[in-house]
């Protein structure tokens, strides 16, 4: 398709994106609270539909944020407490389900088996992969914190319990965490220095227990480059102001730094937009199709 | 002139909480409101329950010390202490505790469940949180502790964790694991035998023995457990604890804030401050409207500063704006709610130096109200 993109000039925003989303048929997009996590995996949803893939984007919460509709895209909530007694309606036990959430007892099977909440959640994003339900799946992670937990759910299981239905599943969720033309993560950070270093440890805690490919990661909200000038004479204010905005550039400009040398990742930078909702997805998209473009 | 409502909690609470969602700097206000205390001639200890790396080296937080509470070193005529919350470890020690034999006890911790239980992070930690709430308010080195709770959505949920597990223990289906299987589970309850093979089913029969042979060693000990879960709810909902909602002005963070403040009042607890940290600052007494003028009506140096600081207003009045929206509805919840705004840094909290700027502003009186 990028042999056309020269003759089709106009077009040329919806090509380089198509090569990027089809790189993997599963995108998980973690990172911390705060950075923005889910305004830039509904972004990337809407991008990628609007660049003619079937997209479907998987949340967690039914609160997250507000991603314009499109007509190749599916949005779906996999709410994680309720992954178990999904799976036991799925395999035909729909109403003992019922009655074993009632009675307290999932909570029993939950505790026997920690993680069971997130690998059944993982075994729902792999049904989906292997049914086809779209070219492309962004996941939306769980909130804060707990993305590392989730992808780490089916190895801790696997160590746990030896035979069974569920050992299976997390040998099949393995199978795909561990597949890069499957599914891969993305880290989204901010440019802070406290956020950097613990994207590098979640990224690298990742790859090496488990063998999960990083995609690029995302620095999200980025302060504009504060022009430089001659503060001489300047009311106090002012100076105070310019010297505040210059020292949170160098701290911003030294987090990237440490990011790229600890991370050897490209990096897609964000601007910090002052807008939320739907203004801000579309914002984000707009930039986003700007820098997936020079990426690749 | 100090913030009152800081000052008041730092020198007679016994027990401070903060809450708040990832980003927002929670940790930092908690050691914040520890050194204050400390500086205000109280020993205090942190617990918090998994700091960022920069932030525990910040406060010289060793990462190998579990449990073990650490000093800081500054100058107070109180003290600051700090540690961890290593889930383990408390556990153990509970255990150890309220076994009735030392062979009890070790058959416990030896249990397969038991060592999955252990090392699993959601349940057992809100509830281990509780416990070690419980251990550390009762011991003599300290007069206040302040718990850091962790940057979740459920993070109150160690609130309501004891009576859970009391709920748990007293289920049916657990009582018939506890039974003494002589026929094996053929001789069970026959209404319950099927549920139980449908757990066998899902996470193996090997998995389920585990559970039956921990429940058993751990039997009679969860009276202990519940007593000691009661008092620490009962110090929680005292007027010796002081809950805190720490947020930061952005429009998500704001959103779970509100979380947190119907999260409390449901749980029929007092919310007493709410501190506003990572507020842009504000520079001079120009509004964004003026410097955009002055930034138009001159030219070179001085018009691209006035254009920079124009940016900056605006985003301090837009924090300002969203702050004090925030506040206004937690206070139709909490009338007598108190507040302390905190000013971003230039750079992340990185060392005690910075934790010392923050407790500053947190005692300050409040400029804008």
């Amino acid at each position: 398709m990028r042999l056309f993109a020269p003759t089709l000039k106009g077009l040329s925003l919806l090509m380089e994106p198509h090569h990027f989303f089809t790189a993997q048929r599963v995108l998980i997009v973690a990172g911390k609270g705060g950075v923005g996590k889910s305004a830039v995996a509904g972004s990337l949803a809407l991008l990628s539909a609007q660049s003619g893939l079937r997209t479907l984007l998987v949340s967690f919460d039914a609160e997250t944020i507000a991603v314009p509709d499109h007509e190749h895209l599916e949005k779906v909530i996999v709410t994680p407490g309720r992954a178990l007694t999904d799976y036991l309606a799925s395999k035909g036990m729909g109403l003992i389900s019922r009655q074993l959430a009632k009675s307290g007892i999932v909570e029993l099977v939950a505790t026997t088996a920690p993680g069971l909440d997130d690998l059944l959640v993982l075994g729902r994003i792999k049904a989906f992969e292997k049914e086809l339900r779209a070219d492309v799946i962004i996941v939306d992670g769980p909130a804060a914190g707990h993305a590392i937990d989730l992808v780490r759910a089916p190895l801790q299981l696997k160590r746990a319990l030896s035979s069974g239905p569920i050992a299976q599943q997390a040998d099949e969720v393995l199978a795909m965490l561990a597949d890069g033309n499957r599914c891969k993560i993305m880290m989204v950070t901010t440019p802070a220095m406290t956020p950097v270093q613990e994207t590098v440890e979640a990224a690298t805690e990742l790859r090496d227990d488990v063998h999960i490919v990083l995609a690029p990661v995302v620095i999200n909200k980025c302060e504009q480059e504060v022009p430089s000038i001659d503060t001489n004479g300047l009311p106090q204010e002012l100076v105070d102001a310019y010297l505040y905005a210059t020292q949170r550039a160098t701290a911003q400009h030294d987090a990237i730094a440490t990011l790229k040398t600890s991370l050897d990742l490209p990096q897609l930078a964000i601007t910090r937009h002052r807008c939320e909702g739907v203004e801000l997805v579309n914002a984000i998209v707009k930039e986003l199709a700007e820098v997936l473009e020079k990426l690749s | 002139m100090s913030n009152v409502t800081v000052d008041t909690m730092c020198t007679e609470a016994r027990v401070i909480v903060t809450c708040g969602t990832g980003g927002v700097g929670k940790t930092s206000v908690a050691a914040a409101l520890g050194a204050h205390a400390a500086a205000l001639g109280r020993r205090v200890c942190v617990i918090t329950i998994d700091p960022a790396k920069r932030l525990a080296d910040a406060i010289g937080l060793a990462y190998d010390l579990g449990n073990i509470p650490q000093q800081v070193d500054i100058v107070a005529t109180g003290e600051l202490w700090v540690t961890m919350l290593d889930v383990r470890e408390t556990f153990d020690n509970l255990v150890r505790d309220t076994s009735p034999t030392p062979e009890r006890a070790r058959e416990v911790m030896e249990n397969s469940f038991y060592r999955n239980l252990s090392r699993s992070l959601s349940g057992t930690r809100d509830y281990m949180a509780a416990e070690r709430l419980y251990e550390l308010s009762n011991d003599e080195r300290f007069d206040l502790i302040i718990v850091d709770t962790p940057p979740s959505r459920n993070a109150l949920d160690f609130l309501e964790s004891p009576e859970r597990l009391a709920r748990f223990l007293k289920h049916p289906i657990v009582r018939l694991l506890v039974a003494p299987s002589r026929g094996g589970l053929r001789f069970a309850n026959a209404a319950l035998t099927p549920v139980l093979k449908i757990i066998s089913n899902i996470v193996g029969s090997d998995a389920l023995s585990g559970v039956a042979a921990f429940l058993r060693a751990f039997d009679g000990m969860e009276n202990e457990f519940a007593r000691r879960a009661l008092s620490v709810a009962a110090t929680l909902r005292s007027n010796a604890t002081s809950f805190v909602v720490v947020t930061a002005p952005s429009p998500d963070a704001l959103k779970e804030a509100d979380h947190f403040v119907s999260e409390l009042d449901r749980l029929g607890i007092t919310l007493r401050l709410v501190v506003a940290n990572r507020m842009p600052p504000h520079f001079g007494t120009g509004t964004s409207e003026d410097e955009h003028r002055l930034a138009t009506e001159s030219t070179g140096a001085l018009a691209v500063a006035h254009a920079l600081l124009a940016t900056m207003q605006e985003d301090a009045e837009q924090a300002d704006a969203g702050i004090t929206a925030f506040l206004e509805r937690s206070r139709g919840r909490f009338a007598d709610l108190s507040e302390a705004r905190a000013n971003e840094l230039p750079s992340d909290i990185h060392d005690m130096e910075s934790i010392s700027l923050l407790a500053q502003q947190l005692a300050a009186p409040q400029p804008r109200q």
